[in-house]
């Protein structure tokens, strides 16, 4: 019994001190001089840009890393092909890649000196620096949540289902509009939720790549730094509690979705 | 609707093959059991005949109209899976009319007539008031009722169904053998059964055709296979069950 | 069949075979393009660069004294990170498994809040944390012990960001033990300890592994979290990834390549290596049964 209550103090102690206490300082610091100067240092110009471009991010990337999560799943799921299991390894490359190395792979190939962006140059369109570079780098960073969500849903269940809407006369698109998609709905609402996180979060990688011009290609995890940098400690903070709290949010919903959807292992 | 399978042939992987050059007639409105062992190709050949699985060569001719290259959906085909397959969230009643619900536009019976159909079939199966319940929530032998109503709301040119009653236990599996007989002439729709269960091909069906390594073996009815086996094989497969 | 079949052809084929299915050719279509474009050609751009560099030039940038620095300052960094890791990612693991108390849950889900949190959040939090005046910089600053802005900085942003991998690796197979084995060795006359060294741990084993090397590779790459807390001073504070920048910022792309294509090799090396390893670890337990 000694030892049980020891070790439960112990974890919870680590937990309060390595884990807790980092979000808890966040909300001290930004309210320290009350909800006034938070809410002004909220909604500054420069932060409220940050904001808006990194919702416009997540809003363009997370629906294309859908559509791209649900054809890889259903591809890897529901037929065997060469270079199946080469897919799977690229898909999850991403996570172990480091942020700084992603940002400059994407500027040694789609920067003005790269073999594609120098291509493309000529015709006036540039991709690194501005909104392009960010979201393809966004890309990168989330394209494994998606796929790693639904594939084990789609694996192990509903094939039987899908063939018999398709001897029912159903085509190709209503069996998976109908009968595909209600079953793997949670674990794409899963794997959607924790790609918006990573998208808005993402600071290394976006910082490599966004050109950093003030009130312009900052999301708010670079306009936290800037601020930071400029000695504007309260601004940072304040920055800081919008993403803390969506961070909080996310681990809600997801604990939400685990303990209403089991999804691994699923099937009846 | 008379089918002749003719000279289907099917491999996997290109090496083994399931199925090897097999032919075989199934007569309008009969009730015709494929019978053998696991691993004799009487899943493949149901497979091929529904379309969820092409095979490398041969034909099917349906009522003189080559089918071969139709796909599932266009063969208008009921199937019943060994698994019964029914979609879970949907309830009873949507399971049934889902095949109504998917025609094409000119086809398609509106939403009052899809209704009064799923009524009339689930009279059919003696399930009156089930249709606002989920798959979940029915019994091994409601939900195989179910699948077989789903089956038959399309008005299938041809029946087909794979194991339907190897997940029931043994009572019900004999009250559903005689309901799924009786629906069948009823409708009178053609109908293929596979299994490995003599005394079930035997019970329910008009003629069955014994499978062995991917050909028939032997096809006539029920007194006739008993009376004059054609094979050892056939002998033993008898005597054993 | 042809003498020459494209592999789109053998695809098609193969469908017929095998699955009644549609979608094969737009949804691989798809994927295909979308990782090419995101995934492999930013790779073969790293690949490209490095391979216009040579080996001479390589071996100058990487002999580099700033360049060493920054990798033993990373590298020593993350392993005593992962150390710390490993002991206490055990440690939550298991009073999360097998003990019952108020807040369990809310201690689970707060294992995750790492990863949810953007990094730049992560490191700002931690210098307000260990600086001076922060809440626990000020309480070591009498002792003499200074955390933000040295090399332990690095350290605790490295512990704070990878911490869920270890946890999350181990938990599943605490849940799989048989508790009834350590009742066994218990009656034997074993002490607690000793049941632990030698029936829980081997078990346990795979998972320790897989954890701790997650958590390496993903402090060897962290870069937000920590880069407010090291001070950033060349050869003492100054990370890997920050040199990568630094050359970036210089316009040397060959020197920010050769870094960069280091970490990567050492990274997936690793994962390779925990991956033979864990499948060696499993089968030999395995075949201890």
């Amino acid at each position: 019994m000694k030892a049980k209550h020891l070790l439960i103090a112990l974890a919870v102690l680590f937990a309060l001190v390595v884990i807790v206490l980092p979000v808890a300082v966040i909300f001290q610091r930004a309210f320290a001089e009350g909800f006034a100067v938070w809410l002004a240092a909220v909604s500054e110009p420069e932060t409220r840009s940050a904001i808006v471009l990194t919702v416009v991010t997540a809003l363009i990337v997370v629906p294309v890393n859908i559509v791209f999560g649900l054809c890889a799943a259903w591809a890897i799921a529901r037929f065997k092909f060469p270079g199946r299991r080469a897919l799977l390894v690229v898909i999850e490359l991403p996570f172990a890649i480091s942020p700084i190395v992603a940002g400059l792979c994407f500027l040694l190939v789609y920067g003005a000196y790269g073999p594609v962006g120098g291509a493309l140059q000529p015709y006036g369109i540039q991709l690194m620096f501005n909104l392009a570079g960010i979201v393809l780098v966004s890309l990168f960073v989330t394209c494994p949540f998606v796929v790693r969500e639904v594939l084990p849903v789609l694996s192990v269940s509903g094939e039987d289902e899908e063939r018999a809407a398709l001897t029912l006369g159903a085509s190709g698109w209503q069996m998976f509009r109908l009968v595909t998609v209600p079953n793997i709905t949670w674990a794409l609402v899963y794997g959607a939720i924790l790609a918006t996180a990573r998208a808005i979060g993402e600071f290394g990688a976006v910082s490599v790549v966004s050109g950093a011009i003030r009130g312009q290609t900052m999301t708010l995890p670079l306009q936290i730094e800037l601020l930071y940098n400029d000695y504007n400690t309260t601004g940072a903070f304040a920055a800081a509690t919008v993403l803390a709290l969506l961070a909080l949010v996310t681990l809600v919903l997801r604990g939400l979705i685990a303990l209403t959807h089991p999804v691994r292992g699923a099937a009846q | 609707m008379t089918l002749q399978i003719e000279r289907v042939s099917k491999s996997f992987d290109g090496t083994s093959a399931v199925l090897e050059d097999t032919s075989l007639t199934v007569r309008d409105g009969e009730f015709l059991a494929l019978l053998g062992p696991s691993g004799s190709g009487k899943t493949t050949l149901l497979n091929v005949v529904s379309g969820l699985t092409r095979p490398e060569s041969g034909r099917l001719v349906l009522d003189g109209e080559d089918i071969t290259d139709l796909s599932a959906g266009r063969r208008r085909f009921g199937m019943v899976f060994q698994s019964y397959a029914l979609f879970r969230h949907m309830n009873v009643a949507d399971n049934i009319a889902f095949g109504l619900r998917v025609m094409d536009r000119s086809e398609r019976p509106s939403k009052a007539e899809r209704r009064e159909r799923v009524e009339e079939l689930l009279a059919m199966i003696d399930m009156v008031g089930f249709g606002e319940r989920y798959p979940a929530q029915l019994s091994g032998g409601q939900r195989q009722r179910v699948a077989m109503a789903r089956a038959l709301a399309i008005r299938p040119r041809l029946l087909l169904l794979d194991e339907p009653f190897s997940a029931l236990d043994a009572k019900v599996r004999r009250e559903l053998r005689d309901s799924v007989r009786d629906l069948q002439q009823r409708v009178g729709v053609t109908t293929i059964l596979v299994t490995h269960d003599q005394a079930e091909a035997f019970g329910i069906a008009d003629r069955v055709a014994i499978m062995r390594e991917g050909s028939i073996e032997q096809i006539g009815t029920p007194d006739e296979l008993r009376a004059h086996p054609a094979s050892p094989f056939v002998e033993s497969f008898l005597n054993a069950a | 069949m042809p003498l020459l079949q494209t592999p789109l052809d053998a695809l098609r084929r193969r469908r017929a075979r095998r699955s009644p299915f549609p979608g094969l050719g737009l949804t691989l279509g798809v994927s295909v393009t979308f990782v090419t474009l995101i995934v492999l050609l930013p790779l073969a751009g790293l690949g490209w660069q490095l391979s216009q560099l040579g080996i001479s030039d390589y071996l100058f940038v990487m002999s580099d004294e700033r360049t060493l620095a920054a990798l033993r300052v990373t590298i020593g960094a993350a392993a005593l990170a992962t150390v710390f890791n490993g002991v206490f990612g055990l440690l939550l693991a298991w009073v999360l498994v097998r003990y019952r108390f108020v807040g369990r849950s809310a201690l689970d889900a707060l294992v995750d809040l790492p990863f949810a949190l953007p990094t730049s959040v992560a490191g700002i939090a931690l210098v307000a944390l260990y600086s001076k005046d922060g809440w626990i910089g000020s309480l070591l600053a009498p002792l003499d012990i200074q955390i933000a802005y040295s090399w332990w900085g690095i350290v605790v942003a490295m512990v704070f960001t990878s911490v869920p991998f270890a946890v999350r690796a181990i938990q599943p197979l605490i849940e799989e033990l048989d508790p009834l084995e350590e009742a066994a060795a218990r009656t034997l006359g074993a002490s607690d300890w000793q049941t632990f060294r030698s029936i829980v741990l081997p078990k346990l084993s795979p998972g320790i592994l897989t954890g701790t090397g997650l958590s390496f590779v993903r402090s060897l790459g962290e870069f937000g979290a920590v880069i407010f807390i090291a001070g950033n001073i060349p050869y003492e504070t100054e990370i890997a990834s920050l040199l990568i920048m630094i050359r970036l910022d210089e316009f040397d792309y060959p020197a920010a390549a050769a870094i960069a294509g280091t970490m990567l090799a050492l990274s997936l090396v690793l994962l390779v290596l925990i991956n033979i390893a864990q499948t060696r670890l499993y089968r030999r337990l395995e075949g201890g049964q």
